[in-house]
C-alpha cells in the first residue's frame, strides 16, 4: 500500500491538482494569489500534507487576500459615487438658492433682480398665512381645485412636506410607514396635481 | 503598516483607533475625488466622505469574504467561462 502513494513524486501530484483546476486557476483573483511565491508553497503544502492544519492556513491566508482586493475595490467605489452625489447635491441648492442676482432664471429670460422687483413676486409675498392646511397657502385656482381631489393621506402628506418642509423620510418616521411608500405617494400626488393642472 | 487591512477592518466594529487608520489608508483616494469639485466645497465633501466611509468600515461584513477552498465552490458553482486574454 506504502508503495503506492509514494510512488507519485510531490511534483507529481502538485501537476495533477493544477491539471485538475485549470480553469479555476484562470480567475484572475486565484491566479494573482497564486503568483505569490509563498502562497503557492502554501497550496503545494495543502496537496502534499492535506491536513486540517495546514488547509486552514490557505485558507486564512486567502481570506485575507482576497479581502484586500474585495474591500479596497469597494470603498473606492464609495468614495467616487458618494463624491458625485455630493457635488449633484451642491448644484441643486445652487440651482434653487440663488447667490448671484444677475444671472437669468432658467425658465424665461428674465434675471433674478428684475424678478425680485416685479410686482407678480411682491404681491405673492404680502399674503403670509399661518395655516397648516395646504390648501390654504394656495393662489391658483386650478391648483386649489386639483388639491381637493387627492385624498386626505396625500394632502396631510404634502402639508408636512410644502409648509412643515420635512422631508420623504422625516414624514415617514412621523407617519409611521415606510420611507419607499411616503416617497410614492408624494411622486403620486404631485403627478396628480399636475395632470390636472394642464388639462384644466 | 504593522497590521494588515482585514484586522484592522475587523478590529474598527469596536476600536476607533484602526477605524482612523483604515480611513486614513484611503484618504489619498479622497484627496483625489476631491478634485472633481469646486474648491469651495472641497473641505465638506472631504468630511462628508469619511463619515460615509465610517458606515461602509463599520457595516461590513468581513467574514463574508471566502476563502480559498470557498472560492473554489463558489467558481465551481457558477462555472463561470474566463475570458482569455485581456
Amino acid at each position: 500500500m506504502k508503495d503506492v502513494f509514494s510512488s507519485i513524486s510531490p511534483n507529481q501530484s502538485v501537476e495533477n491538482y493544477l491539471n485538475k483546476f485549470e480553469k479555476h486557476l484562470q480567475n484572475p483573483v486565484i491566479k494573482s494569489f497564486l503568483e505569490i511565491p509563498e502562497n503557492m508553497d502554501l497550496l503545494v503544502e495543502v496537496i502534499n500534507h492535506p491536513t486540517n492544519l495546514s488547509k486552514k492556513k490557505l485558507d486564512d491566508t486567502f481570506r485575507e487576500f482576497y479581502f484586500k482586493i474585495r474591500f479596497t475595490n469597494y470603498l473606492s467605489q464609495a468614495i467616487y459615487f458618494n463624491a458625485i452625489n455630493y457635488d449633484k447635491k451642491v448644484n441643486l441648492f445652487l440651482e434653487r438658492n440663488k447667490s448671484i442676482l444677475d444671472c437669468q432664471l432658467k425658465d424665461g429670460d428674465v434675471t433674478l433682480l428684475d424678478y425680485l422687483a416685479s410686482k407678480e413676486w411682491q404681491e405673492g409675498q404680502e399674503v403670509s398665512i399661518d395655516s397648516s392646511n395646504i390648501a390654504d397657502h394656495l393662489t391658483s385656482y386650478s391648483l386649489f381645485k386639483a388639491i381637493q381631489l387627492l385624498t386626505e393621506n396625500q394632502r396631510q402628506l404634502l402639508n408636512l412636506a410644502y409648509i412643515y418642509g420635512l422631508n420623504d423620510s422625516e414624514i415617514a418616521i412621523y407617519l409611521n410607514k415606510s420611507q419607499q411608500a411616503v416617497s410614492r405617494s408624494h411622486r403620486k400626488a404631485l403627478k396628480k396635481l399636475k395632470e390636472h393642472i394642464e388639462n384644466g | 503598516m504593522s497590521e494588515s487591512l482585514y484586522t484592522l477592518v475587523k478590529q474598527s466594529k469596536t476600536d476607533n483607533n484602526s477605524l482612523e487608520i483604515v480611513i486614513e489608508l484611503f484618504s489619498p483616494k479622497i484627496d483625489r475625488s476631491l478634485q472633481q469639485t469646486k474648491w469651495q466645497y472641497r473641505e465638506d465633501l472631504s468630511q462628508e466622505l469619511k463619515i460615509k466611509l465610517l458606515d461602509c468600515i463599520r457595516n461590513y461584513e468581513v467574514e463574508n469574504t471566502p476563502g480559498y477552498f470557498q472560492m473554489l465552490d463558489i467558481l465551481e458553482e457558477k462555472g463561470i467561462q474566463y475570458y482569455q486574454g485581456g
